[in-house]
Parts: C-alpha cells; sequence; structure tokens
C-alpha cells in the first residue's frame, strides 16, 4: 500500500474512532460516558454526536473560564500530545484536517498564495492562540468555539439542529455566520491546501512550537539531498523541508519523504 | 543524550505531572461535565 494511501486510512480511522458513538447521530443526544475526561489530540467538538472525547481547545477555553484554577489537566494533556507527536496530529489524527485533505483531491487549479501575503497569514494562527487564551480568561466564554470553529458547527451544528427541532429553533446570526466561515473555509481548501491548517487553526499553532523539540522529528541528509526541489514542491503546507524540516508549519504528512528520488528525508521518534 | 532530546524529555515529565496533578485535583471531572452537555456555543446557537 502506498504511504500515502496508508495515511489517508489512518486519517479516516482516526475520525471514525474519536466519533465512534453511532447511535449519537441517530438520536441527536451526544455520549456521555466517561472517555469524555480525556482530551483528544485533535480539533474535534465535544458536542458532535458521535465524540466519545473532548475537544482540547474548547476545553482549555473551559478550563480558563473557570477562574481561581490553572487548567493543569488540559494543558498537560496537550504538552504531552504536543511534546510527543508535534503536527503529526494535524497531518494524522485530526478529522477536520483530513477534510481538507479530500477537498484538495477534487481536480481543481490550486492557487500558490503569493509569499508576501502567505507570511503574515500564517502568523494569525499564533495571534488566534493567544486571543483564544487571553479572551477565555476575560469573558469566561469559549471565543474560538462560539465565533469561528468551523469544526463545532460542521460536527455538531449541523448535525444536531437537523436531527432535533428545538435546536433548530436556536438558529440565529451566530450560526449562519459561523456558517458562512465553514463554506468560506471548504471552497477554500478546493484552491489551496489546508487553508485552516496553515492559517486559523490555534491548536495547529500549538502543537506547532513542538515541532522543533519533540519526540518526532524529521531529517534530511545532505550528503544525499541534490536540491531537485520536489519536496519543496509537493509540500501541502509550503514548506521547505531542506531549509526547516522542523518548520512549525510542517503537518508531517511524508509527502516529501515520498517525493524525495534519493531518499533523503527521513522522519522518526527519537529519545536519545 | 543531546540538549534537544533533554528539553523534550523534561517536557514529556512536565506533561505527565500537570496531568496527574490536574487529575487529583478534580480538573479532568470538570472537563468530563463540560464535554458531556451540549455546548450551544461549539454549535453557533445562542446569542
Amino acid at each position: 500500500m502506498r504511504r500515502q494511501t496508508r495515511r489517508t486510512l489512518i486519517q479516516a480511522l482516526a475520525a471514525l474512532g474519536q466519533n465512534a458513538y453511532i447511535p449519537g447521530f441517530f438520536s441527536g443526544v451526544i455520549f456521555q460516558g466517561k472517555s469524555k475526561l480525556l482530551c483528544v489530540p485533535g480539533l474535534n467538538c465535544y458536542s458532535c454526536p458521535g465524540a466519545l472525547g473532548a475537544c482540547p481547545l474548547g476545553s482549555l477555553q473551559a478550563a480558563l473560564g473557570r477562574r481561581g484554577s490553572f487548567p493543569a489537566y488540559v494543558l498537560g494533556s496537550m504538552l504531552l500530545f504536543g511534546v510527543l507527536l508535534g503536527r503529526l496530529v494535524c497531518g494524522f489524527l485530526c478529522p477536520f484536517g483530513l477534510l481538507q485533505d479530500l477537498l484538495a483531491r477534487i481536480p481543481l487549479p490550486k492557487v500558490k498564495v503569493p509569499r508576501r501575503l502567505d507570511r503574515p497569514l500564517r502568523g494569525l494562527k499564533f495571534v488566534l492562540l493567544a486571543l483564544l487564551i487571553v479572551l477565555a480568561l476575560l469573558r469566561a466564554e469559549p471565543v474560538f468555539c462560539k465565533y469561528l470553529c468551523p469544526a463545532g458547527l460542521l460536527e455538531a451544528g449541523l448535525p444536531l439542529t437537523g436531527l432535533n427541532p428545538q435546536y433548530a429553533s436556536l438558529r440565529g446570526p451566530l450560526f449562519y455566520g459561523k456558517l458562512g466561515i465553514l463554506v468560506l473555509i471548504l471552497l477554500l481548501a478546493l484552491l489551496v491546501e489546508r487553508p485552516f491548517c496553515r492559517y486559523l487553526c490555534p491548536l495547529g499553532a500549538f502543537y506547532g512550537l513542538f515541532n522543533g523539540v519533540g519526540f518526532y522529528r524529521m531529517q534530511v541528509s545532505r550528503d544525499r539531498c541534490v536540491r531537485c526541489g520536489r519536496c519543496r514542491d509537493v509540500c501541502p503546507m509550503a514548506v521547505d523541508p531542506v531549509q526547516t524540516p522542523n518548520s512549525p508549519e510542517c503537518i508531517r504528512c511524508g509527502r516529501c519523504r515520498d517525493a524525495c528520488p534519493r531518499d533523503a528525508i527521513r522522519s522518526a521518534f527519537r529519545g536519545k | 543524550m543531546k540538549p534537544g532530546r533533554r528539553a523534550a524529555w523534561a517536557l514529556l515529565g512536565l506533561a505527565i505531572g500537570l496531568i496527574v496533578v490536574g487529575a487529583a485535583t478534580g480538573q479532568a471531572l470538570a472537563t468530563l461535565r463540560k464535554a458531556i452537555y451540549i455546548c450551544l456555543e461549539c454549535m453557533g446557537l445562542g446569542t
């Protein structure tokens, strides 16, 4: 099996595994078992009818909103995923990442975002991460979930309002505003690879901080590399793996490794 | 061991420590309580 096919399979299994409470999709009642104690690694809304675990970003905002306590548990969980996997989570375990990857496969001409626009936009996700923390502390509400998170609307808002007329009656400007954002991101994903992960995802920004220090690392052999640039051309995050193999932007999808004609790129968990 | 690896192991220790402290102080149960109720904000409902 090709490595990218294997990755898609792992992504699909991860998405299904994190949302395996199938009866919820028919009844409109969310899962309430003990596994929701645990944070899942990716952006997966805990109000999704099938969700078995808790979204780390939603949990972080809720924990920060409880005044007077340091969010040790959620922060520890996020740190654990970050240091063990880094943005491998984005490339392999995040359901919203899978959706964007599938949309990118639709054969439409792809847009290469100009560097002078791409660079500042990439910083936006770090700004959102900081804002999310500050606003959760100040306003005690999950601001990112409420106003921006497309996964929440897709996984929870749309199925639950479709299944339950009581929720459907609560649709208002906020719902339609978020729907607009979701549609925009999905349309963008047809033309630009992983636009949400590149520019907007605060969870990706957090995990990206650990790409350089975590256990999962990429290495480029300078002896083998012939600087053909194929790795850079296939990268969905527009990273140059030869220059920065452990860039905070790298989602560890491994496309660069597959494209390398000299087998110069390696990735592995390294503890020593 | 390289310094970078030492930092990774230190962060791993910190992560496990935070999880243990959080679980011991009831924060894990607070996460559960948040996650088992439907989050209207996440769904884009409300004002």
